[in-house]
């Protein structure tokens, strides 16, 4: 797992129940919770006023309960383009995901709720975004590697460049790779060419446009 | 209401005059052997003290003869329609000054205020042309007013005129003389030409704008006059300018023809246009032969337009158990009139009301033409109300199964969100709270394990969660609409699905909900009965309609009926006054296809 400094965060969401939950687990976990939010406007206020290195949104918040949290997530990057921007959200939806990750350069996640069961998964999350990489939940990518085809180019695919081909999608790193899969640097290099020759996607050094190149492919 | 069936409506003046037949005939002769008389009288001995060029004699003349001679027509044809009483009225005026041949004080005197007096009766004609009758309380005031001013500015100029001291020394005496001041009498004939001008301008405007407004059979009415203003105009800019510059005799020569034909042309422009704004009357016949044919649903509304003339008419049925208007498909209208529409009510055989005319208001002139439309119609019209009535209650069962599918779309709106909201975010607190409790010390068994197995179930329960709120109305199609919610749908279907397009643009929630739940249970079915192996579906925004079209390489052989989910499906596509058709023979696929109509107003 990382050894940086714990990322300072701010926290929104309406449901005071899940929120207080969240922050008690995370300030555990060694996070700074330097303000917490129940609406958007209060999350601007909280990120100007706070400072925070990571703002963890809901997707739904009041006043209209339908996508405060990726509108967010495009002001508060436009805003402060350092900052990390994490959705949270109950929908299982690849559109949702899409959305956020298309409108951002980098430094967005989408990651189910459900996660919190999962807190390594969920703290390396947060750190991933800080550090202004892309985070699309497993559950998210799954789906679309999941999805029948008729014609399945995936199928060309080993079962170990799968493996690869989720954790690409999901947006981490070749050095993140690595280490999930406890591989050499050489490895995980040889299996990422691989799967985007075999994909017909072109190699690209920046991994949002990776990440973006995967998804939509998978999307498509 | 008469005997006839019509009865006139309520706010607007639509009188269905009966046609005048004696006595017609006997006023027509007279006004002709008037006029002619005394244009040939005019002609034959002129106009004492006047003392015209034997040409302006000749104009005078032919202008005074074309009036009466159009008048004689108007009379002749549509004796019912005050603009051949007009026409006569302006073409015996015009004659007045003959009353000077009498060497009597009295006639001479009476000439002299009546003169210009057929200004009256040729402004009303402009202002009420072609119905014969004027719009509005400021068009009655200006004609009026016009029939007092026009002797009364005579009369007092010749209160201070003696005819001696104006030159007219074999004239007789001036009976309304009081006091002999020829300053006095000039200033009022100058104040009489400003108001004359005053009141040419306004009739005119007016005049102008009506033919602006008007469409129609009314257009065509107005179009005629409007060809005869110009020239007429003209003439009397020429008799106005030609004193002031002076013209040679041989230029006079070639221009009088012109302007006689000019100032005659005006009453030729009034006939025509009456006779331009009533269609022949043989356009009833074709009506009659139509119908006969048998008339299908939705013609007779055309059928009618075009009997009367007026491509614009609406039609609307009465329901009497309702009390209420409906179009020809049994739709709510309400009967407005307006200046430029009428309203001609039509009632049945027993003398019910059964039908509005709503029409330009030229038509409602020739009443018999309307009457006898309305005649021969009046069967097909009983008939089509039924269809009408049926229609329109056929559209009370459609929205009040809207009503049913809307109220159970908001309870299922609803229950995802209390899901959302209460049960979801209290599991995710509680695996919250597990979380940091594993994250503490608490290795001693059983505890680990015991705790991990709740984590697993907590998880379970989320995901089942998920999908039933997902399952019971889709957030995604709130949020985003067809599009994205389809796409989902295709993405998690059980058999390889390809989407050729869906719209982008958004819908009421009640045509998404349609939309996206035919999609649902034809992939459905799809996947549990039909051993497809792949799936397509085509969402196209078209003709105001979503068409929706899902289609399997399975065996096909479902139905709407039974236990299908498609019926609850249709349910909700014929709420929306829209077609599911389920296309499934033996060995051959299946073809669900939609229409739903876009622009239904799902009251949400």
């Amino acid at each position: 797992m990382n050894e940086a400094k714990a990322p300072r965060l701010v926290v929104a969401d309406d449901s005071v129940l899940f929120r207080r939950g969240l922050c008690l687990l995370l300030k555990e976990a060694g996070f700074e919770i330097v303000g917490e939010a129940d609406d958007l406007d209060e999350l601007m206020t909280r990120v100007a006023a706070d400072q925070p290195e990571v703002a963890i949104v809901d997707i739904k918040m009041p006043p209209t309960y339908t996508d405060e949290g990726l509108r967010a997530a495009g002001k508060l990057r436009d805003l402060y383009p350092d900052l990390g921007v994490l959705v949270l959200s109950q929908y299982l939806e690849v559109h949702y995901a899409m959305r956020l990750i298309e409108n951002q350069v980098s430094g967005v996640g989408y990651l189910l709720k459900d996660r919190v069961s999962a807190v390594g998964e969920f703290i390396d999350a947060i750190h991933r975004v800080a550090r202004g990489g892309s985070v699309v939940d497993s559950g998210v990518v799954a789906e679309l590697l999941a999805r029948k085809r008729a014609v399945n180019p995936l199928d060309s695919l080993t079962s170990r460049e799968r493996d690869v081909l989720s954790l690409m999608a999901e947006g981490r790193s070749n050095l993140a790779i690595q280490e999930a899969l406890h591989v050499s640097p050489r490895t995980v290099e040889t299996h990422v060419r691989n799967i985007l020759m075999k994909l017909g996607l072109r190699e690209t050094p920046d991994d949002h446009r990776r990440v973006l190149a995967v998804l939509a492919f998978l999307r498509s | 209401m008469d005997a006839d069936g019509f009865e006139s409506s309520a706010g607007a003046a639509v009188v269905i005059d009966p046609p005048h037949k004696a006595g017609v005939g006997l006023a027509t002769v007279g006004i002709g052997l008037a006029g002619l008389g005394l244009g040939v009288l005019e002609l034959t001995i002129g106009i004492p003290g006047a003392d015209p060029p034997d040409h302006l004699l000749l104009i005078s003349v032919l202008v005074g003869w074309a009036f009466v001679g159009s008048s004689l027509l108007a009379l002749a044809r549509y004796p019912d329609n005050s603009v051949g009483r007009l026409l006569a009225a302006v073409g015996l005026l015009w004659f007045v000054p003959l009353l000077t041949l009498f060497d009597s004080s009295i006639a001479f005197s009476l000439a002299l205020v009546g003169e210009g007096l057929f200004w009256a009766p040729l402004a009303q004609l402009f202002m009420s042309f072609p119905s014969g009758r004027l719009e509005n309380r400021f068009d009655r005031g200006i004609v009026v007013s016009l029939y007092v001013l026009l002797p009364l500015m005579n009369l007092l100029t010749l209160v201070f005129l003696d005819f001696e001291t104006a030159g007219c020394g074999g004239c007789p005496a001036n009976m309304f003389l009081l006091s002999d001041n020829l300053a006095a009498a000039r200033s009022m004939m100058t104040l009489d030409s400003l108001i004359s001008a005053a009141y040419a301008v306004i009739v005119v405007s007016r005049f102008v704008l009506r033919w602006r407004k008007a469409s129609g059979p009314s257009r065509r009415a107005l179009q005629p006059v409007m060809w005869g203003i110009v020239p007429g105009f003209l003439a009397a800019v020429y008799f106005v300018v030609t004193p002031v510059i002076g013209i040679s005799p041989e230029q006079e020569d070639r221009a009088l023809p012109l302007v006689a034909l000019a100032l005659a042309g005006l009453p030729v422009g009034f006939v025509v246009g009456l006779f331009r704004s009533r269609l022949d009357r043989s356009l009833v016949g074709d009506l009659l032969v139509e119908l006969k044919g048998g008339m299908r649903h939705g013609r007779l509304r055309q059928a009618l337009a075009r009997a009367l003339g007026d491509p614009l008419l609406e039609l609307a049925f009465w329901l009497p158990e309702s009390e209420r208007y409906v179009d020809e498909e049994g739709r709510d209208v309400t009967v407005t009139e307006t200046g430029l529409r009428q309203a001609t009510r039509i009632s049945d055989s027993q003398g019910q009301p059964l039908a509005v005319l709503v029409h330009d208001p030229a038509v409602s002139q020739d009443a018999l033409r309307v009457e006898a439309a309305a005649s021969a119609a009046r069967l097909a019209l009983e008939n089509e109300r039924l269809h009408a009535d049926l229609r329109a209650q056929l559209e009370e069962v459609r929205a009040s199964r809207m009503r049913v599918v809307n109220a159970g779309d908001e309870a299922r709106r609803r229950l995802e969100r209390d899901l959302h909201d209460g049960a979801q975010q209290r599991l995710l607190a509680i695996s919250a709270a597990i979380e940091r409790v594993r994250a503490m010390d608490v290795s001693a068994p059983p505890y680990p394990a015991l705790l991990s197995e709740i984590a697993c179930e907590l998880k379970e329960a989320l995901v089942e969660l998920r999908d039933l709120a997902r399952g019971i109305h889709p957030s995604l199609l709130t949020d985003e609409g067809v599009g994205p919610a389809v796409d989902s749908l295709a993405r998690r279907a059980q058999v390889p699905t390809r989407i050729v397009q869906t719209p982008v643009e958004r819908f009421s929630a009640a045509v998404e909900a349609a939309a996206y739940f035919v999609v649902a249970e034809a992939l459905t079915n799809a996947a549990r009965h039909s051993g497809a192996s792949k799936v397509t579906i085509d969402i196209r925004n078209e003709h105001e309609s979503l068409h929706v079209c899902i289609r399997d390489d399975g065996k096909g052989g479902a139905t709407q009926g039974g236990g299908s989910g498609l019926r609850g499906i249709r349910d909700r596509v014929l709420s929306l006054g829209g077609s599911l058709h389920v296309d499934s023979p033996l060995g051959s696929g299946t073809v669900v296809t939609a229409i739903i109509p876009t622009w239904v107003d799902a009251g949400q």
